[in-house]
């Protein structure tokens, strides 16, 4: 995974683990899109540079349709969504979500797991 | 079964007993000749539940456009049945809110249980139940049991709360094989010890497989799936890892299209952050 320099960083690449100041305290969650304000955000606590998933592995992941099925907004990364959903099977263990009523309830539960992320801005889940 | 629940509930003595300001206020609403100035009378007396259930009947449990200022007026609007259940759900989350649990924060264990309660009014509004408010306080009680099986067992509900996380075994079933019995069951002991309606020991004994209560399997599945949704909304913090077995049969008897449901957890996610605000300050 590409290391990026702070003058080469650009919203929308992705940090591939959490951007952690020197004190310990985490100021982007790995999987969350690079937004403008991330960028002033990191120069102010000293961060020079940070680690991003590549295109290519940004690319491969989840597909337009699945995306659509979540309905989750345009700035959730794909790491996010797929962090959720491999969070939130782990949680459905004792059920089946093959069964349509199951199925709704994982999708809900994954839309809800990625809203109550701290650094996700709230949405409706729908 | 080989342990005597009433037994075991009575030998813990104090600790589970329903204060005396509950039993008063339950005795008075199930009198046919409790009257509502006695209601208001016994709960206007203690003034932090009354700030308390003022808040929650202003919250956004209620809706209501008005502000509700005394007890007498509460009681007007929500009625007796449904303060009572009110007051007696806030006295039961003050008294075991200190329980001293190394495993389970009683914090969290309360919120799922508010959630719980939250879900399921929610539900039975939308299946137009008579009464949807009764299903706050038995949604609230719905776990109750696993809080004498912690005082109880301790070396036992650690090992259950392991044996879950590791094997992906409903806790409910890993208790039976432990203990010969399980929350659910000491839960609907309590209950009935409490004098609370059958309903709800029904409701609490039968949350995880509504479909086996004789008498009352509609209100044992709106809990069962206010439960669900008290896990979804992410409030799954009551000593089960996974979320329960969702009893798909049971749906049919909420018969709310599946479409509904993002509406109805976007409402009770909404209620949620207002009611917790009231318990919780």
């Amino acid at each position: 995974m590409p290391i990026i320099k702070l003058n080469k960083l650009r919203p929308g690449m992705i940090p591939s683990s959490n951007v952690v100041e020197l004190n310990g305290r985490t100021l982007i969650l790995s999987g969350v899109k690079i937004q403008e304000k991330h960028l002033s955000i990191l120069k102010k606590w000293g961060i020079t540079q940070i680690e991003v998933y590549g295109e290519d592995e940004k690319e491969s992941v989840v597909t337009e349709e699945e995306r659509d099925k979540y309905s989750i907004p345009e700035q959730i990364s794909d790491a996010l969504l797929i962090n959720a959903i491999e969070e939130c099977s782990h949680l459905f263990k004792l059920n089946d979500v093959n069964v349509p009523l199951t199925k709704e309830f994982f999708r809900l539960a994954v839309g809800y797991t990625i809203r109550n992320h701290p650094d996700v801005e709230p949405f409706d889940v729908t | 079964m080989s342990l005597d629940l009433k037994k075991l509930i009575e030998e813990e003595g104090l600790l589970f007993t329903l204060p005396e300001l509950a039993m008063k206020i339950n005795s008075i609403v199930n009198d046919p000749e409790g009257t509502f100035e006695d209601l208001a009378e016994v709960i206007s007396r203690d003034v932090g539940l009354s700030i308390q259930l003022l808040k929650i009947v202003n919250s956004g449990l209620y809706n209501f456009q008005e502000p509700v200022g005394t007890i007498s007026h509460a009681i007007s609007i929500v009625g007796m049945v449904q303060l009572r259940d009110l007051a007696v759900g806030s006295i039961i989350i003050n008294t075991f809110k200190e329980l001293p649990s190394q495993t389970i924060s009683m914090k969290s264990f309360w919120e799922h249980s508010i959630a719980t309660g939250i879900a399921a009014q929610t539900l039975a509004i939308y299946k137009k139940e008579l009464n949807p408010e009764r299903f706050y306080m038995a949604g609230l009680l719905h776990e109750i049991g696993r809080l004498v099986l912690l005082v109880k067992f301790q070396a036992d509900i650690d090992k259950v709360i392991q044996q879950n996380y590791n094997d992906a075994t409903p806790a409910h079933i890993i208790e039976n094989n432990l203990l010969e019995v399980d929350h659910c069951l000491i839960g609907e002991a309590l209950l009935e010890s409490w004098n609370l309606p059958k309903y709800q020991q029904e409701v609490v004994r039968y949350h995880h497989n509504p479909m086996e209560s004789e008498k009352f399997s509609v209100e044992a599945s709106i809990v069962h799936f206010g439960d669900i949704i008290a896990h979804l909304l992410n409030h799954s913090k009551s000593g089960e890892h996974y979320i329960p077995q969702i009893a798909v049969d049971a749906w049919g008897n909420i018969g709310i299209p599946v479409e509904m449901l993002p509406t109805i957890l976007r409402v009770v996610a909404e209620r949620y952050e207002e009611v917790i605000a009231s318990y919780f300050a």
